[in-house]
């Protein structure tokens, strides 16, 4: 696999342009952007903006009309499907788990790209699978059923998933909704360390303060159009916020951090 | 727990080759096939392709319902809905009322028309335009299975009621009485080779029961994947249909029964199911043949037995499953 | 003078009285009961009968038993081949008058304005109700049971005015009846062979094969011939029963009869006599897997051939007891004598149908 240089963009987005099928109005006229390896990018927006999309653009699940998705330096496309399983991985908003599988089969489901097309997991896996569990904390509860769980579990259930697939850009929709105080800090923190380890993680959120705690990069979007895109630093101000959400919003610094106010 | 299955499945395709109706009622001694050529005949020309096709049956009903209960994530449904046990009694009742066909006809216009129902519901689902992919396949099932539905409506009322109608009626109920080596080997190749594709892909299976991005971010193709899947599903499913009418329940329920005993992950779950499918069809018809000295349409029985194991299971302890693990 | 008008008035009316007694009136009404024990009032004779409903071929030949009846019936419905193939022997403009669908609806039988409709009963509820709303006289008649065919009889005699012809129909199954009871008096259960009646059919795709109820007319000739039907606990039913060949093997039957409604019962006998697995069954070895008779329709319905089919039954059954009986002069009787067909025609449309087991004595 080819190195990147320092610097060098993990997912390219150039002159991207999207429309949903049946629909007049252009979601995306010429989007580019570029998010650096071992970053932590935050779409902010309020509820749809089109932050969704941005993200599946990215996955592949939605096609652009002109213009190319490149990850790690190659377009996406020159990628297969098992590969682009292995580089990307994606914690989706509606998880829906519709059957009860115990939370160790759940997770195993991550290993899926490194298996042939009728391969079923092998012992290698079984212990990836495990080290992802550890590593959230969670092993505890390997053999319980996932619909006996609670929804914070659940999504930590969900990110080890995610980690067992040791990918190299992690995707998350809306990783924190529907969790109290106490595991949205323990989903944060998780995926800095998983920065840390090197992933280049990009979520989606309409939670300022989400952003403000971990991002390093924001693209802000409204309305199906990005407001602004850049640094934390440069992006995350009274002025832009207030644009983004349509009502008067003053960014403050607390402890430390910047907090919104609305 | 998979293998106990296995053994139960051995066990009733055991028994069964010694239950019927002769030399008297229920227990024919094993003894008697040596002595008696008429015992042998029967039991090689009737009883053996007669349970090789319940067994069939079983399988293919129990595969498909869990295949597609997964596939569209509704615990709900059951694998004639997308218009295939709808199109095949269509197409026997074209052939029984309008054509006049032999009995090969009638198999044959059976198996085409159920899968002309699938080919029908997804060609109309793809030009649905809202909803998601599960729900718009869903709801062009049932419109096609409507449709067909109405069609058999109509050949019912232009049926000659003193024979066409009677035999309509028992085909749609579902019965394996005139089974023989013939219809056993024509779905033998369709049936084996769609139910060894699903075996081989049950790990998948699981990938394919969530939403389309994660499966998308997985490495899958979910479109494809759960094309191929529901095609194999869908023959396996019109070629027993075709030959047994339609028999309801074991595809709806087996797969809860499985999941129940063995958990949800399909690796285990669908072999399971295949195993209680068959034994289960294979049970229902053998009382179907044995029971009474007229022969039971096997699709009462499976209603019968199947929602009395449903209701008692249901209320039984939650998970069997974390033990077996 | 008024006693001369008195007297010549009640002499008129005991004339007129008299002469409807002799029936064949043209305008005396009449009032008969029928299947369902309903009394049908009739303001005269009915000149445009219209015989109707399902499966009605049996009433239609029925019907013809009177000579009266190619006059007064108007129209027929629809049947298969066979049943027009005879009615055309009795009804020379019989085709011209079969143009009714089986399931034709009251209206298009009222359109026709016939004066009498008669269906069977269970016709009642789709189309006899309507037409006697319509004001159509409606007589419902069974001819399902030889008892059914006393009372049957005697209200078409009454409807053509022809009670005594009834007589003369009734005498003729009465007779058979006291013949085969006479014959097979005194018979023990173990001079009794175990028969077993089959009908084969096709349709559906598979081959069936099933069992009359115990309460059919079939069930019946067996008895009255002097055997067991072993069958009768697989028929509890209303209809058919269907029974796999595991069951025909367990019941071991001494003779079995194939009846086949569709086609040749000879040509299945002889399929399944070369079917490895029937021919092992103890009853096609010796010989005992019979054809049930018949000419254009099988002789085991309760169609008018009943007599002959209890006749023919009852000579296969017990044959040192019915030696006496020659089937094919029963057959020039019953279709000279009821039917008024010449010697000629019945040996070209009939005794032509006729296979050989029927013919020997």
């Amino acid at each position: 696999m080819t190195r990147i240089a320092e610097g060098s963009p993990m997912i390219a987005l150039s002159a991207i342009r999207f429309t949903y099928d049946g629909r007049a109005r252009t979601l995306f006229e010429g989007l580019s952007l570029e998010i650096p390896a071992g970053s932590i990018t935050a779409i902010l927006g309020p509820n749809g903006a089109g932050k969704s999309t941005l993200l599946h653009l990215i996955l592949g699940m939605l096609k652009p009309r002109s213009g190319i998705v490149r990850l790690d330096g190659r377009p996406r496309h020159t990628y297969s499907r098992r590969a682009l399983g292995r580089l990307v991985g994606m914690v989706a908003q509606t998880e829906s788990i519709p059957f009860s599988f115990t939370v160790t089969d759940y997770v195993l489901l991550g290993r899926a790209p490194y298996l042939s097309p009728l391969g079923v997991p092998g012992l290698e896996d079984v212990r990836v699978a495990e080290e992802a569990l550890a590593r959230l904390g969670i092993e505890a509860m390997a053999r319980r059923a996932i619909d006996t769980l609670s929804g914070g579990e659940q999504q930590l259930v969900v990110l080890a998933r995610a980690l067992a697939q040791q990918p190299r850009i992690l995707l998350l929709d809306e990783p924190t909704a529907h969790l109290d105080l106490g595991n949205k800090g323990r989903v944060l923190r998780l995926v800095q360390e998983m920065v840390a380890d090197g992933i280049t993680a990009v979520f989606t959120t309409h939670e300022p303060d989400l952003v403000a705690a971990i991002a390093d990069y924001v693209v802000l979007m409204r309305g199906g159009q990005t407001l602004a895109v850049g640094k934390m630093a440069d992006v995350f101000t009274s002025q832009n916020l207030s644009q983004t959400y349509g009502v008067p919003v003053t960014v403050a610094q607390v402890a430390g951090r910047r907090i919104a106010i609305a | 727990m998979l293998w106990g299955l296995g053994v139960l499945l051995l066990l009733s395709i055991a028994l069964s080759l010694f239950i019927g109706r002769y030399p008297s009622p229920y227990w024919m001694p094993p003894q008697l096939l040596v002595e008696d050529t008429l015992a042998q005949r029967l039991v090689v020309n009737l009883r053996m392709p007669r349970i090789l096709v319940a067994m069939l049956l079983g399988m293919s009903l129990a595969g498909a319902g869990t295949v597609m209960q997964m596939i569209f994530h509704n615990p709900l449904v059951e694998p004639g809905f997308l218009g295939v046990s709808q199109g095949a009694s269509f197409g026997a009742a074209l052939g029984i009322v309008a054509l006049n066909a032999s009995g090969l006809g009638i198999q044959a216009a059976a198996g085409c028309f159920g899968c002309l129902g699938l080919i029908l519901s997804y060609s109309l689902a793809t030009r649905i335009r809202y909803g998601g992919w599960t729900l718009r396949l869903v709801l062009a099932g049932i419109a096609v299975s409507a449709l067909f539905s109405a069609g058999v409506g109509m050949l019912k009322y232009f049926a000659d009621p003193l024979t066409q109608l009677p035999e309509l009626v028992f085909w749609m109920l579902g019965a394996l009485w005139g089974v023989t080596w013939r219809e056993a080997l024509t779905i033998l190749p369709v049936t084996l080779l769609a139910l060894a594709g699903l075996v081989l892909a049950r790990w998948r299976l699981n990938i394919l029961a969530l939403d389309d991005a994660t499966a998308l971010s997985l490495g899958s193709a979910p479109a494809r994947e759960r094309l191929a899947l529901l095609v194999a599903s869908v023959a396996a499913t019109a070629a027993v249909v075709s030959v047994a009418g339609v028999v309801s329940w074991v595809g709806l329920i087996v797969p809860h029964l499985a999941r129940r005993l063995l958990g949800a992950d399909a690796q285990v779950a669908l072999p399971g199911a295949l195993l209680l499918g068959g034994t289960f069809a294979i049970v229902c018809d053998t009382i179907a043949r044995s029971a009474l000295p007229g022969e039971i349409p096997l699709g009462i029985l499976t209603s019968l037995i199947g929602a009395f194991a449903f209701g008692v299971l249901m209320m039984a302890q939650p998970r069997l499953a974390a033990q077996a693990r | 003078m008024r006693l001369r008008s008195w007297v010549l008035g009640i002499t008129i009316v005991a004339l007129t009285g008299l002469s409807a007694c002799q029936g064949g009136t043209p305008m005396r009404s009449l009032s008969v009961e029928d299947a369902l024990g309903r009394t049908v009032s009739l303001a005269s004779p009915p000149q445009r009968i219209i015989i109707t409903g399902r499966a009605n071929f049996m009433l239609n030949d029925a019907v013809y038993l009177f000579p009266d009846a190619p006059e007064r019936v108007l129209a027929l419905a629809q049947a298969n081949q066979a049943a027009s193939a005879f009615v055309n022997l009795v009804d020379p403009e019989a085709e011209a008058k079969t143009r009714l669908m089986p399931d034709a609806a009251a209206d298009e039988i009222a359109a026709a304005q016939p004066d009498l409709v008669l269906l069977k009963s269970y016709m009642q509820d789709p189309v006899g109700d309507t037409l006697e709303q319509l004001g159509i006289p409606v007589v419902y008649l069974d001819f399902e049971t030889p008892e059914q065919y006393e009372r049957d009889l005697a209200t078409l005699g009454a409807l053509f005015g022809d009670e005594d012809r009834a007589e003369k129909l009734w005498g003729y199954y009465d007779r058979v009846l006291e013949r085969v009871a006479d014959a097979t008096e005194g018979l023990t259960d173990a001079q009794k062979p175990r028969v077993l009646l089959l009908q084969y059919s096709e349709k559906g795709g598979e081959v069936a094969f099933g069992v009359p109820p115990a309460g059919w007319i079939q069930t019946q000739m067996v008895t009255l011939s002097g055997g067991i039907p072993i069958w009768t606990e697989a028929a509890s039913g209303g209809g058919w029963a269907t029974v796999n060949l595991e069951q025909i093997a367990a019941w071991d039957a001494d003779q079995i009869y194939i009846i086949n409604y569709f086609g040749s019962a000879v040509d299945v006998v002889e399929q399944l006599q070369a079917d490895p697995q029937w021919s092992a069954l103890p009853a096609v070895r010796t010989g005992q897997l019979i054809p049930f008779a018949g000419d254009l329709h099988s002789w085991d319905q309760p169609d008018t051939r009943w007599g002959l089919g209890l006749l023919w039954l009852a000579q296969h059954i017990q044959p040192e007891r019915f030696a006496d009986v020659d089937v094919l002069d029963e057959v020039y009787r019953f279709f000279g004598d009821f039917y008024g067909l010449d010697r000629a025609t019945i040996d070209r449309e009939i005794v032509s149908l006729l296979n050989a087991s029927q013919l020997q004595s």
